[in-house]
């Protein structure tokens, strides 16, 4: 398969101190020259027999086709988030200060992020990250660093060919001029795509009906503030023995015999239950709770959650 | 310098290499500040990776200017070729000199529109000498020594050539100081020790003591002013233009003036000379002021050494200046 050429994004005369023999030259060698090597190596693989083929020979040939691509989708990337004026719109300011926590918290991120890759090479993309519904400001030191799974919608070029013509070793004022010709209104559209794109599927356990569960950081939290919440721990008796480990300030319970201290608890605060992962024995053991009238949830990582998020932990006695 | 500009070489010396080192000086008062037993571990590898990058690519730096320039006064230097113990370990390892010219020259245009060096090394493991490749500062061949590195970052030559990576480096290969590069293979291989008057700039003077580091003349001006050195900015009538800025406090003065303005300098302190690189123009004036008898020393790496540190200046002073052909009234 052959990539084919995208034109340039932006109208490299309208762009405000960018110069169109640095917009060129840039397109032309390093845009140009990233599709050119992917498509040499493209074909390189195509006639390969990898069943013979050394691991120094497959190795290398994919490291390359990786950093090309890459250097092809990000350099696209870059032309199509330059053109406009630099202004906001109303919707990314709001993303952006949603995430962020303002506008110019996220922008001071950016620049400083760009400031810092001066005078070596490298990207800084404003990122969707699908798993988090959110956005981030992602480094990458050269082409193939990306964040799995992140749909990046602005790309600001690093390296030394994306400025030096212009701008000498003074990074900063390139930085500063990419930020004052960013095509916002193209950005919010890219970013409503990347916003559909789903995150990673949820784990689902059909089995256990519609029985509800609480993530390890809100019990964490509940505990914390001192909220009414009954937390139990229900592995099997197997898992609590004498020098095993236990979440502090956390009861174990045996969930094999529940009728003996389902009396301890109070049907007025809700209650947690938890086994080892967060699979049958604590979901088994809320529903047999809420059948008896308790407003019980059950911890979705379990123990290993606890120990996951750095919970202090102490050895059964 | 042949084929590559001054603003390229002084731009890559003063923000690059003296930017590596300044973010190397700052990373280590921070690693000096540091509670080993309390520090989270992201921030120890957050700045030992960036005190390795930093720290390798002063290095690489240093071994790159060494690497070129001719021998002289900017004579072009395309026709020399490696000393022959260098010609004879190349042949040795690579076939030839031209079998290991084509190696090195292709690894360095192959890094063109991405960043890196290509590295000549000598590796004692080995037992020879080895073409590396690095895609950053801190890929490494480990325990070899460099003997020649080419920097293929794209601060190296956009400014001149753009994108024309392989442009840049046939005329660096025009401009490899072989006498130089060959005696780092010989310190290499243990053959010579560092002191060997070969590793001075040219023009330096070669006692130790007639030599003053940048580092060491911003400290020496910290002192009461009565032990604070005299500061001598000397400087070529034909030079001047390339001049903006100064010392603070420093007198500007032509080398050619020297036995009128001799007469007015102190014998009382030191004396710090320096002009734009730390070649010959500060190397001559210190060898006759000493010989005079002056406790003169000689700026090494000139003022663009003092910029690659940060350190600070003012506007050219032309007031103390001789023949200025161009002085008007």
């Amino acid at each position: 398969m052959r990539y084919k050429l995208k034109q340039i994004h932006c109208r490299p005369w309208t762009l405000s101190y960018l110069s169109v023999k640095l917009i060129e030259s840039h397109y032309e060698n390093n845009y140009g020259g990233a599709l050119r090597r992917l498509n040499a190596i493209t074909e390189q693989l195509e006639s390969l027999d990898f069943a013979n083929t050394p691991a120094h020979v497959l190795n290398g040939l994919k490291r390359e086709e990786l950093v090309a691509l890459n250097s092809t989708l990000l350099h696209e990337l870059y032309f199509a988030s330059m053109g406009g004026d630099g202004q906001p719109t109303k919707k990314t300011a709001e993303v952006l200060a949603r995430d962020f926590g303002s506008l110019e918290r996220w922008r001071a991120e950016f620049r400083a992020m760009g400031y810092a890759l001066g005078g070596g090479s490298g990207w800084v993309l404003l990122t969707y990250l699908p798993r988090d519904g959110r956005l981030i400001n992602q480094y990458a030191a050269e082409h193939s660093q990306a964040v799995a799974s992140g749909v990046p919608i602005l790309a600001l070029d690093m390296y030394e060919h994306a400025y030096h013509m212009d701008f000498g070793a003074n990074a900063k004022a390139y930085v500063d001029t990419f930020l004052r010709n960013v095509d916002w209104a193209a950005l919010e559209q890219r970013y409503e795509d990347a916003a559909k794109v789903p995150g990673p599927r949820p784990l689902e356990q059909p089995e256990f009906g519609d029985i509800q569960s609480i993530g390890v950081e809100e019990v964490k939290e509940m505990m914390a503030a001192g909220k009414p919440v009954q937390v139990v721990d229900v592995r099997p008796r197997a898992s609590v023995l004498r020098g095993q480990d236990i979440a502090d300030g956390v009861q174990w319970r045996d969930p094999e015999q529940l009728q003996q201290w389902i009396g301890e608890l109070s049907k007025s605060e809700p209650v947690v239950v938890y086994c080892a992962y967060g699979f049958h024995v604590g979901c088994k053991t809320a529903i047999k709770l809420r059948e008896a009238g308790f407003d019980a949830k059950y911890m979705n990582s379990g123990h290993s959650g606890w120990r996951a998020i750095g919970h202090p932990i102490k050895t059964n006695a | 310098m042949n084929g590559l500009s001054e603003r390229l070489l002084v731009s890559h010396y003063v923000n690059n290499y003296g930017g590596a080192l300044r973010r190397l000086n700052a990373i280590r008062s921070r690693l000096a500040s540091i509670d080993w037993t309390q520090a989270p571990t992201y921030e120890v590898n957050g700045l030992k990776r960036e005190e390795l990058i930093a720290s390798a690519s002063v290095i690489l730096h240093e071994v790159y200017f060494d690497s070129l320039g001719g021998y002289g006064d900017n004579p072009p230097t395309g026709k020399e070729e490696p000393p022959e113990e260098l010609a004879h370990a190349l042949e040795r390892d690579f076939g030839s000199y031209q079998g290991w010219r084509a190696e090195f020259v292709a690894m360095a245009k192959a890094l063109g529109g991405g960043s890196g060096w290509v590295i000549l090394a000598w590796s004692e493991r080995l037992g020879r000498l080895v073409n590396h490749w690095a895609a950053d500062h801190a890929h490494n061949l480990p325990a070899s020594v460099p003997v020649l590195a080419i920097d293929m970052y794209e601060h190296a030559y956009h400014l001149d050539f753009g994108a024309k990576a392989a442009a840049y480096v046939d005329q660096v290969m025009l401009n490899l100081n072989w006498q130089r590069i060959g005696a780092r293979y010989r310190l290499a291989i243990g053959a010579v020790a560092a002191e060997d008057p070969l590793f001075l700039p040219y023009g330096a003077p070669p006692e130790k003591d007639a030599r003053i580091s940048a580092e060491e003349l911003k400290a020496a001006l910290a002192h009461a002013p009565d032990r604070r050195p005299m500061l001598l900015d000397i400087c070529q009538p034909r030079d001047l233009p390339r001049r903006t800025d100064m010392l603070p406090g420093a007198q500007m003065h032509a080398p050619g003036a020297l036995p009128r303005w001799i007469k007015d300098l102190p014998r009382d302190r030191p004396i710090a000379v320096y002009c734009i690189c730390g070649f010959q123009v500060s190397g001559k004036a210190v060898t006759e002021l000493r010989r005079q008898g002056f406790d003169a020393r000689a700026v090494e790496g000139g003022i663009t050494a003092w910029h690659a540190i940060g350190g600070a200046t003012v506007p050219m002073d032309l007031s103390t200046y001789e023949d200025l052909p161009h002085k008007t009234g």
